[in-house]
């Protein structure tokens, strides 16, 4: 009986240490793992200055008036990497990018004093949106518009709640994911164009974003006082671990 | 001989362990659906309506302005994404609002502020709304109502359908009706209201039971199941002519129809050949197809919106359950594996979800939704029995019936749960149906 036992604890022992030090019995085998993305954060996200609300949408009791977002940001270099708050993410195989212009390990964290830059900003002429949902610390915030003259902070409120509801976010991570969709809409609501412009590096992301835009179509209709006939909106879906 | 396969045995129960996950930054989750729930309902006010015409009014024409004001505020409410600020004196003075200025809604926590405007030249009221933000002081959109004078309910109706597509883009929901059973006597006949359960209007009076409502999508007739003729049989009332006529007659019973969103065809049970079945019919009543074929009970058949599926209840595994199919028969995939009893599927306008009736604890009925993947089970009443749901043509909101103060009358509620009211004020009523968008 005694024997028994110490044969099956050297066997036991040996399985164990066979399981952990050798991998060899790795049955599955890593590539077999479909729904797992294998991805490193370099580093962790800079902590936020202030704490970030949990609801994006407008507080009823606080005059909705968004900081004010500073026009000229001549010290940043746009499209250059800063290497010290960034959280570059990287995969095994690149996805395809909408856009060759910014590389995927160019999505920054959106930083506190530069709520309005994004990887791809700057490239045309775009203005920021003032809204409460576009606020610091908001999922959206750093979102811009072709047209400058489209100051409806009204219509961005209640576009941006609806693209939230039916935003489904796929994948649950440790660090901050940012993808910006550009999408164009005209005088009825409807959307004409919506694609990835700048890529998550994650394809279930990107798509998620993405389908939030054309599930939300129709969007409010333009107002009447606004005489062009088109509105071209960059939004950049955030996601922070946590939130 | 018998202790190396033992060991064998328990070598292979430590390698089916998975092994430690190792530096997995990203996973995906099957639905973050908690997230759709962040949305607060926005802040509106409703002013009472001003008479800005220049002649003398009655006191009966100023009533109807307070009726059809509190008709856009009601509307409003209803509404998911809305939520009305009710203009409380106590707040009032807790915020030291002197006058009720876009200042002093903005203190009551409104975003938006509707105004109302109106002038009553002759049998006429017009109305001009004027939708302001209260947080920019400025206004943002605007228009005129035109209805006659006995048509205020209409009108408030009208006016709120235009503030919700101004908003939201998405088509008022505030003209639609609605049709349900009440049981009258021992009978049980179909009624037709607005969807606030206002105009209430008797649409069958055949001292016998009828049952099933199913509006067809231009909204001109109810089809529904008729104990008239002994076995229950199709008929159909037509919402413009208020005739009853029978639509087909099949040996067995002929139940539970549900017309297809485009409009062709009628899904509906019939047990002609045995045991109930799931069957195609045109809209004369000609079986087309049987879509199912299973010794089990099937029925309570919905459709897809885009008329390309069907989900429906059998008790195939024992204990009634969800299923949907293709809508010629294949395909058949159950949907629901939560609690034991699971019935009367509703397929969601959006198409997204499907809401049905879920046996829960204590034997209760409860309403619980659940995507059409077959994740993301959610429940969505808990007091008394709630049976019979059915959605709004925006698909925001749920019409079902609820026995939770006792008697089984209509409740609405908002996709999500929140904002259950009751509409109605008589024992028996149940089998609610929500028609479709006025054209």
């Amino acid at each position: 009986m005694a024997r028994d036992f110490l044969y099956s604890a050297l066997l036991h022992a040996g399985v164990i240490a066979l399981t952990f030090l050798a991998s060899p019995f790795d049955i599955k085998g890593r590539d077999s793992y479909d729904d797992v993305i294998h991805v490193s954060l370099y580093e962790a996200p800079p902590p936020a200055a202030a704490p970030v609300p949990t609801v994006a949408a407008p507080q009823p009791t606080t005059p909705a008036t968004p900081p004010p977002v500073e026009e000229e940001e001549p010290d940043i270099p746009v499209g250059e990497p800063e290497t010290q708050d960034e959280t570059v993410i990287e995969e095994e195989e690149q996805p395809p990018v909408e856009e060759p212009l910014p590389a995927p390990q160019q999505i920054v964290v959106q930083q506190p004093d530069q709520a309005v830059t994004s990887s791809s900003a700057g490239s045309d002429d775009q203005a920021p949106i003032h809204s409460t949902v576009t606020g610091d610390g908001a999922v959206f915030a750093g979102a811009t518009i072709d047209n400058a003259s489209f100051d409806y902070p009204y219509w961005f409120t209640q576009a941006f709640n609806k693209i939230l509801r039916n935003w489904r976010n796929p994948v649950s991570a440790d660090g901050v994911i940012v993808c910006a969709i550009y999408f164009q809409v005209i005088k009825s609501g409807r959307v004409i164009e919506a694609h990835v412009k700048t890529s998550s590096g994650l394809r279930t992301f990107d798509e998620a974003c993405l389908l939030a835009v054309q599930r939300s179509e129709p969007f409010p209709p333009l107002p009447r006082q606004f005489a062009d006939e088109i509105i071209g909106i960059t939004l950049p879906f955030k996601y922070e671990p946590g939130r | 001989m018998k202790r190396i396969p033992l060991f064998l045995a328990f070598s292979l129960l430590h390698l089916s362990f998975p092994c430690v996950a190792q530096e997995v930054g990203v996973r995906e989750v099957l639905f973050d659906t908690l997230r759709t729930g962040d949305v607060q309902p926005t802040p509106i006010g409703v002013e009472q309506m001003v008479y800005v015409g220049s002649e003398y009014i009655t006191a009966r024409d100023s009533t109807l302005m307070d009726y059809a004001t509190r008709v856009v505020q009601n509307d409003l409410d209803f509404y998911a994404d809305f939520e009305l600020i009710v203009v409380d004196t106590f707040f009032m003075q807790l915020y030291e609002i002197a006058e009720l200025d876009l200042f002093g809604w903005q203190r009551l926590g409104a975003d938006y502020v509707v105004r109302l405007e109106t002038e009553i030249p002759g049998s006429v009221m017009r109305v001009r709304w004027k939708l302001r933000d209260a947080n920019t002081k400025s206004q943002f959109a605007g228009g005129t109502v035109d209805r006659p004078k006995e048509e205020w309910r209409q009108l408030g109706h009208e006016i709120a359908n235009e503030i919700v597509t101004t908003l939201t883009g998405d088509p008022g929901i505030f003209l639609t009706k609605l049709v349900y059973v009440r049981r009258i006597g021992k009978a049980k006949e179909l009624f037709l209201s607005d969807y606030d359960g206002a105009n209430e209007r008797q649409l069958t009076n055949n001292g016998s039971l009828n049952l099933s409502p199913a509006f067809t999508p231009d909204g001109d007739d109810v089809y529904f199941c008729s104990y008239l003729e002994g076995d229950p049989q199709l008929f159909k009332v037509s919402l413009k002519s208020f005739r009853t006529t029978k639509v087909a007659g099949f040996p067995g019973l002929a139940a539970a129809p549900a017309v297809s969103p485009d409009g062709n065809k009628i899904a509906c049970v019939l047990s002609k050949d045995g045991d109930s079945e799931i069957y195609v019919l045109d809209l004369q009543g000609n079986v087309i197809k049987r879509l199912t074929r299973h010794r089990a009970i099937d029925t309570s058949p919905t459709w897809s919106p885009d008329s390309r599926m069907i989900a429906f209840s059998s008790d195939r595994s024992g204990a009634p359950q969800i299923y949907t199919m293709d809508a010629d028969g294949l395909n058949v995939r159950r949907l629901t594996y939560q609690t034991g009893y699971n019935d009367s599927p509703i397929w969601s306008q959006r198409g997204d979800r499907i809401t049905f009736v879920s046996r829960t604890k204590g034997g209760r009925f409860d309403l619980a939704s659940i995507d059409t993947s077959g994740v993301g089970y959610r429940l969505l009443t808990e007091l008394g029995h709630n049976e019979n749901p059915h959605f709004s043509p925006d698909g925001k909101h749920i019409v079902f019936s609820s026995t939770r103060l006792g008697p089984q009358e209509i409740f609405t509620m908002d996709v999500t749960g929140r904002n259950q009211r009751r509409l109605t004020r008589y024992d028996g009523c149940s089998n609610p149906v929500w028609g479709p968008l006025p054209r």
